[in-house]
């Protein structure tokens, strides 16, 4: 007992002791300072910094007197870095000296967001990333998580998926303090529309608001499903609806709408306020409602304010001043205002009507006349556009300015350029004259460049191709060219925060300038290492092969936006973010970051169409070798996968069906093969079944395989091997029911494709060439039944005569020579139908219809081994093919209209040796001639190319024996029956073909 | 008995001894930058020097000086993202001199200096970056703060310009405190 109060009483004391120890302890603060540092630890101690970075962060040493500042100067330089959330400096007594701890959270960055579950559309995954707002390579703050989840599940809501469930999983990667986020989304039942509350003043019944929103399913009357796309959708519908009533001032408003769970329907609030009823007309002149409309930007902007009437104001005057009313004046008037009507006037006064005739340019010598005409508003007048011309005192402002620039950026400093307008030119009244004057002035040049700063690149390669060399002109522009080529390398080099400065000595004696390029050449930023995030089916080694940026590179986003440019060329991403990690931290050295997102693996396209085309020419009707206009629906089913077995290749199923063509293929596609950028291999099998020449049916089952590569940007080379069975079938024509022509052929043929294209728009070209060499052999090496040579060259060249007149021309010059012809086929048919040559149409000699160019059946005599056949004149194609067409462009009417006059020339020949440019047929059985045709076209600009109608007048087209009868009749004609059905007809293609179709012809 | 109450004794005053003591902390993060309870101290010392006023380090006045430093910061990062220009060396020595002269001249300015325990370059940073601050809210909001331009979160009119832009800042910006360092 003794013992235990003795035992008690101790602790008691201890414990005493202990609090007054401990309240003595804190309430004093040591001072460390002026001690020396014994130890420096971090805890944790791996920290996040590489060595070096984390010395040079270091202020605190070993060894070194303790202060204080020494203290904060290194939570300042480790804070800097941006991988530490949080830091602490403690110390204590250790000996004689102190030992510091550096106490420090990391601090986690926002890496791969993904989203899982069953999102597809309204929100599709992307844009449910977007609504996080968590930025790749960001740091990653407390509460990020809270206001992403917030911000989901607002857009899902917004999406009408209220009964979603939302999970966050998170997935930490310490080793580079990232955090990878994944949303888990089970959308539920979408929620459907319900009879929204209409309030304020909306001039409408509700039931024209209801139906303007689109939210209801007319006819059946039940409420659609929500997306945020139909509501906002919904919203300015009834907007559109107040501005086809003419209330421009309309307001619609309406807040998140309430959700009842137990309809699942959303009831909205719309407020709406109608406004008054605008009326906007023209006084002085005949406007019509189009043309205020089209310049009148309260239209557009759906408001009504005094900018966007003084704008309408300023673009109806230069709209009558392009019609030649070249002093027309336009103000505006908003007469009083009544309740539920507004006036606005624009006062027009036209004046007189002139034409601009004559533009001249004087003085200039550096620059062609041309050189400046090809930048110049003013315009003469024009014989269909522009009858009177375009001018106006704003355009010769603008032409005179941008003659300066011109001359200036070339050195021409001092170049000043004024404008007289003569009216009445050359006596005739209202006709009107511009002379601009170009005073020159002297050319500066280039007396010396120097370049200070550049101490980690070497930039003596780069003074060649500066554009401010000595003797060169000296131009702002020259200097901003060698500011981008050198801030270019840097970049390239990692140093992304170089800036450039540069000043320039002039002489004003000489007009030489010595400039002086200073470089500040900025942090050189090291990639420390690539991380790639978001690949799940893909295999990593298709992405990393792309992956020319490695570990201790230059951080350069120039690099690093060219491999994002080839990581989406191949196909198998819809997303690729590229980021730096923590890219305001002090480090030097940062992690890159790629984050992808997989392109769906599966595509399905379904399309139905139809073709207007010439048909004709069946085996029920053999009277008609041209065809017949006839309509010919067409369907079609692709079905994709893509990123096959994670290596970024595709396969697909292809189908076609129209009454003209059957198609079944399938595809096989390796991108960028063997790692070289450019170089596809494609292996096809196909089987097609064609009626493209009205001869006779192709059936064609084919296997294929072939490697394309680019070469450079505009060229291209493709090699392939073709394995295939022709057959011709429904062969119309009696004399080439011939084995040798409707039996099954298996032809291989090796084909080399050269393309090159220099063409500034492919759709609509106005400069450049486009040239095709097509070369094949088919031999029995190949496996092949018949062995031919085959060649096609195509060359086509783009000439801008004015700026506004194009000459186009094309020539196609092809042969098929046959060689090892089997005995026991005609040398005539050792090409089979289907392999030959066939010309004419829309893309052709637009002298001939589809493929009714070249000889054409003229029957066969009754012999001892044939009983012969009467003519039917269908085109049987050729081994020869030359076509040269040539065209004019030009513009018709406005910007969207143009025209063109063309003549085509060439046709079909039997054979080589037959090619001839005589323009008259000797025979109807003389198909090797030259055919011309003359035409006109009209072509209507849209974004996918102008769509083209085509009127062309051949000149000398064939005449040709024709068959009136039914194809009994003519079986039955063999053998030189004279019955009447049997005689042939003389017939003459028609010299009017027309064409209606997209795209310039070539 | 005696041998285990000195053992416990021993081993309770290694504890207290080996007890570390923080040196400096972050107390505040704005966005990017960091404030340190070292900083928080020090501008208490510097407006209690510039007041002639004692030192206060209790928590209430060493958390209206972390707040005056969020709202540095935060004009800071505006000054510097606007490429606002500071204010130039001459002008702040001719800030300096009424101080010194209000301490009586040069030897008792040095002597106040290290009664409060900062450095004559502490005063003219700190200067600079008033005189920056006010010429940044002339030029931004084109009028001037009457007095201390560093106390702006201290200017009731909320209707200032500049006080609104400020509150939006704070609003905008995430801004991490740890009142509880501030001890």
């Amino acid at each position: 007992m003794t013992g235990d109060l003795i035992l008690v009483r101790s602790i008691l004391a201890v414990v005493g002791l202990f609090l007054l120890i401990t309240t003595v302890a804190s309430g004093q603060v040591q001072d460390f300072e002026g001690k020396t540092i014994s130890t420096v630890s971090f805890e944790p101690p791996d920290q996040p910094l590489m060595p070096s970075a984390l010395a040079a962060a270091q202020v605190l040493r070993s060894g070194a007197r303790f202060r204080r500042e020494d203290a904060a100067s290194t939570i300042d330089k480790l804070f800097a870095t941006g991988r530490y959330e949080d830091i602490v400096v403690d110390a204590q007594a250790a000996g004689n000296g102190v030992a510091v701890r550096i106490i420090t959270t990391v601090q986690w960055f926002v890496g791969h967001v993904g989203v899982k579950g069953d999102v597809r559309q309204s929100p599709t995954p992307n844009e449910l990333i977007e609504a996080t707002h968590l930025v790749l390579g960001q740091p990653f703050k407390e509460g990020d998580l809270a206001e992403a989840e917030t911000r989901v599940r607002r857009l899902l809501e917004r999406n009408g998926l209220y009964q979603s469930k939302l999970q966050i999983e998170t997935n930490d990667r310490p080793d580079i303090q990232q955090r990878d986020i994944q949303f888990v989304v089970a959308t539920g039942s979408r929620a459907r529309y319900g009879p929204p509350v209409i309030t304020g003043d909306p001039k409408l019944s509700d039931d024209t608001i209801i139906h303007a929103t689109g939210w209801r399913w007319p006819i059946i009357k039940k409420w659609r499903r929500v997306t945020e796309l139909r509501t906002s959708g919904g919203i300015s519908a009834i907007l559109g609806k107040y501005q086809s009533d003419g209330r421009l001032t309309a307001e619609v408003l309406t807040d998140p709408p309430t959700y009842d769970p137990a309809t699942r329907q959303v009831t909205s609030v719309i407020e709406a306020h109608g406004g008054p009823e605008i009326e906007v007309k023209a006084v002085g002149a005949k406007v019509s409602q189009r043309v205020l409309k089209r310049y009148v930007p309260i239209f557009a902007e759906s408001a009504v304010n005094q900018d966007l009437l003084v704008l309408g104001a300023t673009s109806l005057r230069d709209h009558f001043q392009s019609q030649g009313y070249f002093q027309a004046t336009v103000d505006f008037e908003e007469l009083p205002p009544d309740p539920d009507h507004q006036v606005i006037e624009y006062n027009v006064n036209l004046g007189q009507r002139y034409k601009l005739v004559h533009v001249e340019l004087k003085g200039n010598k550096f620059f062609t006349t041309q050189d400046l005409r090809d930048r110049m508003f003013l315009l003469e007048s024009g014989w269909i556009r522009e009858r009177h011309g375009r001018f106006s005192d704003v355009f010769i402002d603008r032409d005179k300015q941008s003659i300066s620039d011109l001359y200036k950026s070339n050195g021409f400093r001092d170049v000043s350029v004024t404008s007289a307008v003569q009216n009445d030119y050359k006596g005739k009244k209202n006709d009107v004259a511009v002379t601009l004057t170009v005073d020159e002035g002297v050319l500066w040049t280039v007396s010396k460049v120097s370049i200070t700063g550049a101490s980690a690149l070497n930039l003596a390669d780069l003074t060649t191709q500066l554009s401010s060399i000595e003797g060169q002109p000296y131009s702002d522009t020259s200097v901003a060219l060698d500011r981008n080529l050198i801030l270019t390398r840097y970049q390239k080099e990692g140093y992304s925060s170089a800036s450039f400065q540069w000043r320039a000595q002039l002489d004003l004696e000489h007009h030489s300038a010595a400039l002086e390029y200073h470089v500040d050449e900025g942090r050189h930023l090291i990639v420390r290492d690539v991380i790639l995030t978001g690949i799940e089916t893909t295999s990593p080694d298709v992405v990393e092969r792309l992956m020319t940026v490695k570990s201790g590179d230059p951080l350069s986003q120039l690099n690093l936006s060219e491999i994002q440019r080839q990581l989406y060329q191949l196909g198998i991403f819809s997303r690729i973010n590229l980021a730096v990690q923590d890219p305001d931290g002090s480090t030097d050295v940062k992690h890159v970051l790629f984050d992808f997102q997989e392109s769906s693996r599966y595509t399905l396209a379904v399309g139905i169409g139809a073709e207007l085309a010439r048909i004709g020419g069946t085996t029920s009707d053999i009277t008609q070798p041209e065809g017949s206009a006839g309509f010919s629906p067409r369907f079609s089913l692709d079905l994709g996968r893509q990123n096959l077995w994670g290596r970024g290749h595709a396969i697909s199923l292809r189908g076609r069906v129209s009454s003209l063509e059957q198609l079944a293929s399938f595809n096989y596609l390796a991108p960028r093969f063997n790692n070289v950028e450019g170089r596809n291999v494609t292996f096809t099998t196909q089987y097609q079944v064609s009626r493209d020449v009205r001869t006779f049916s192709s059936r064609r089952q084919e296997a294929a395989i072939q490697v394309s590569q680019k070469l450079s940007k505009p060229s291209n080379l493709l090699l392939r091997f073709a394995y295939r069975r022709v057959q011709a079938s429904q062969i119309i024509i009696p004399r080439l029911l011939v084995p040798q022509l409707s039996q099954p052929i298996r032809i291989g043929i090796l084909s080399g494709n050269y393309v090159q294209d220099r063409r500034d728009d492919p759709t609509n070209a106005t400069r450049g060439v486009y040239n095709t060499l097509d070369v094949g052999l088919a031999s029995s090496a190949f496996g092949s039944q018949r062995s031919f040579a085959r060649v096609l060259a195509r060359t086509a060249s783009y000439h801008k005569l004015t700026r506004n007149l194009v000459f186009a021309r094309e020539t196609s010059l092809g042969a098929i020579a046959p060689f090892h012809i089997p005995s026991n086929v005609d040398p005539g048919d050792a090409i089979p139908l289907p392999e030959r040559f066939y010309g004419g149409g829309s893309s052709s000699h637009r002298g001939f219809q589809e493929n009714q160019a070249g000889p054409r059946d003229i029957g066969a005599p009754q012999t001892a081994a044939s009983p012969g056949a009467a003519a039917t004149g269908f085109p049987l194609g050729g081994s020869a093919l030359f076509v040269n067409k040539s065209e004019l462009r030009f513009p018709l009417l406005g910007d969207n209209i143009s025209g063109v006059l063309f003549h085509d020339m060439g046709n079909i020949f039997d054979k080589v040796s037959n090619m001839s440019f005589r323009v008259h047929q000797h025979s109807d059985t003389d198909f090797n001639y030259m055919v011309h045709a003359v035409g006109l076209g009209v072509r209507y600009r849209t974004p996918v190319g102008p769509i083209r109608l085509d009127l062309a007048y051949s000149i000398n087209p064939p005449r040709y024996q024709g068959f009136g009868g039914t194809t009994q009749d003519l079986l039955s004609c063999a053998g030189g029956s004279m019955l009447a059905a049997c005689q042939t007809q003389g017939r003459r293609l028609s010299h009017i073909q027309f064409f209606f179709s997209i795209g310039q012809s070539f | 008995m005696r041998t285990v109450s000195q053992l416990l004794i021993a081993g309770l005053l290694a504890v207290v001894i080996a007890q570390a003591e923080v040196v400096d902390s972050l107390v505040a993060v704005v966005g990017s930058a960091a404030i340190k309870h070292s900083d928080v101290l020090r501008d208490v010392r510097m407006t209690a020097f510039l007041n002639k006023g004692s030192v206060k380090t209790d928590q209430k006045s060493q958390e209206e000086a972390m707040n005056r430093l969020i709202d540095q910061a935060l004009i800071r990062q505006e000054i510097e993202a606007g490429a606002y220009e500071l204010a130039a060396p001459s002008r702040v020595e001719e800030a300096v001199k009424p101080v010194q002269e209000s301490y009586g001249g040069a030897v008792a300015f040095q002597s106040a200096l290290q009664r409060y325990g900062i450095t004559a370059d502490d005063l003219r940073a700190y200067l600079r970056w008033q005189i920056t601050v006010v010429d940044f809210v002339e030029l931004r909001f084109g009028n001037g703060l009457a007095g201390d331009a560093t106390t702006a979160s201290d200017h009731a009119p909320t209707a200032d310009p500049f006080i609104a832009w400020l509150d939006s800042a704070r609003k905008n910006q995430r801004i991490i405190t740890k009142p509880e360092r501030l001890k």
